[in-house]
């Protein structure tokens, strides 16, 4: 009996502490259409059905806290939110008639100072997070998220991320610019 | 006289929002380690030309590219991995995104600047590429690496170890005196790069 408890409390304990680094535990995540993976591993790419690499969005995970990513329905892209402990980003994977390309959402969208004044703060912005919602179609996905101004005064917002149609300007990093925007930006 | 009215003026120029609890702050609440005679004199040469305690400097600068990042905006002192400015900084948080010998990189101990995730994503930069923090009003300049990522946006933000290797000053709950203003240069695919 004790040993069967034993095992009990061993099993829910992994458990536990495989959901909490379930983020970044390896794992691989299915477009709808099985054509392609995401794989969160070493780093975060964008695998073929063989394999093979076809664009890679994170080198390595070092200080990475958690990887959110969600294929649009129509499985042309993949949205994804990395996250440290101070901040996250949005990059997107996304694949056209030339092949697949990599894209990152800009900091200059984000509206600090408009979201802290709606919400009647203020302050220096130390730290932001946010996480994937639903998409509302296979170019616009919703994204949750919340900063967090000096003195620890927290602000949650809602944005929508949508696929431009423009053509981006290619940077240092290899991310297509301009191709990924946040818009509707709101408090929540 | 004149290190007591710099120190004494610094709540109402400080960078950082006001609100805080915090009064006048004396010599005893300046963080331990700043250059305070350099912000006074402002005459006083880098001591540490090159490199900072901790990371030093880059032992072989001649395989840098040019920096892949540069902002130049008010200085903001990251405290994280300093285990002492606990209770002292509001925003402190014990972890930082870098890490060494598995332990966060103490903010105290050594030179680093923090970038956001795009940025880094942008300019191809990863943890522990080397960077070049100035102060722009006197022209020191230290080597430091990346070591903490912050929100979207942000610039300027550097450790305390950083913050005094450029002469900028600053109190224990991690607000500048003055508007110090910094300019920082990250240089991507360095981290490998050991330092001296």
């Amino acid at each position: 009996m004790r040993t069967i408890l034993r095992c009990l409390l061993a099993s829910a304990l992994v458990a536990n502490l495989g959901w909490a680094e379930g983020s970044l535990t390896p794992k691989e995540i299915r477009a709808p259409d099985g054509a392609h993976t995401l794989e969160i591993g070493l780093g975060v790419r964008v695998a073929d059905s063989g394999g093979s690499n076809l664009v890679t969005l994170a080198n390595n995970l070092e200080g990475i806290q958690h990887v959110d990513a969600k294929w649009s329905p129509d499985s042309h892209s993949v949205v994804v939110v990395i996250s440290y402990i101070r901040g996250s980003g949005v990059e997107a994977a996304y694949m056209d008639g030339s092949g697949w390309h990599k894209a990152l959402q800009s900091d200059t969208d984000l509206p600090v100072e408009e979201l802290a004044r709606q919400a009647g703060t203020s302050g220096r912005l130390v730290a932001q997070q946010c996480r994937l919602a639903d998409w509302l179609d296979s170019r616009r996905i919703t994204v949750n998220g919340e900063l967090v101004f000096s003195g620890q005064k927290k602000v949650r917002y809602r944005y929508t991320i949508i696929f431009t149609g423009e053509p981006g300007h290619l940077d240092p990093g290899g991310f297509e610019e301009g191709v990924i925007k946040g818009i509707g930006y709101h408090l929540r | 006289m004149l290190l007591l009215a710099t120190i004494s003026g610094c709540d109402n120029s400080s960078s950082q929002p006001s609100g805080s609890t915090s009064g006048t702050p004396s010599a005893g609440d300046l963080a331990q380690g700043q250059q305070i005679g350099n912000v006074v004199s402002g005459t006083q040469p880098v001591t540490n030309a090159g490199g900072a305690p901790g990371f030093g400097s880059p032992q072989d600068v001649s395989q840098f590219d040019a920096a892949s990042f540069t902002a130049s905006s008010i200085a903001k002192i990251d405290t994280d991995g300093d285990p002492s400015a606990q209770g002292y900084d509001p925003n402190w948080n014990p972890q930082t995104s870098g890490h060494i010998d598995g332990q966060p990189v103490n903010s105290a101990e050594y030179a680093y600047v923090v970038m956001s995730q795009a940025q880094m994503a942008a300019s191809g930069a990863q943890i522990g590429d080397w960077a070049q923090v100035t102060n722009n009003a006197t022209g020191q300049t230290v080597w430091a690496r990346v070591e903490d990522v912050g929100p979207p946006g942000g610039t300027g933000e550097i450790s305390e170890a950083c913050a005094t290797a450029v002469g900028i000053q600053f109190q224990k709950n991690s607000w500048t005196v003055g508007n110090p203003n910094v300019t920082v240069q990250v240089f991507s695919g360095t981290k490998s790069v050991p330092g001296n």
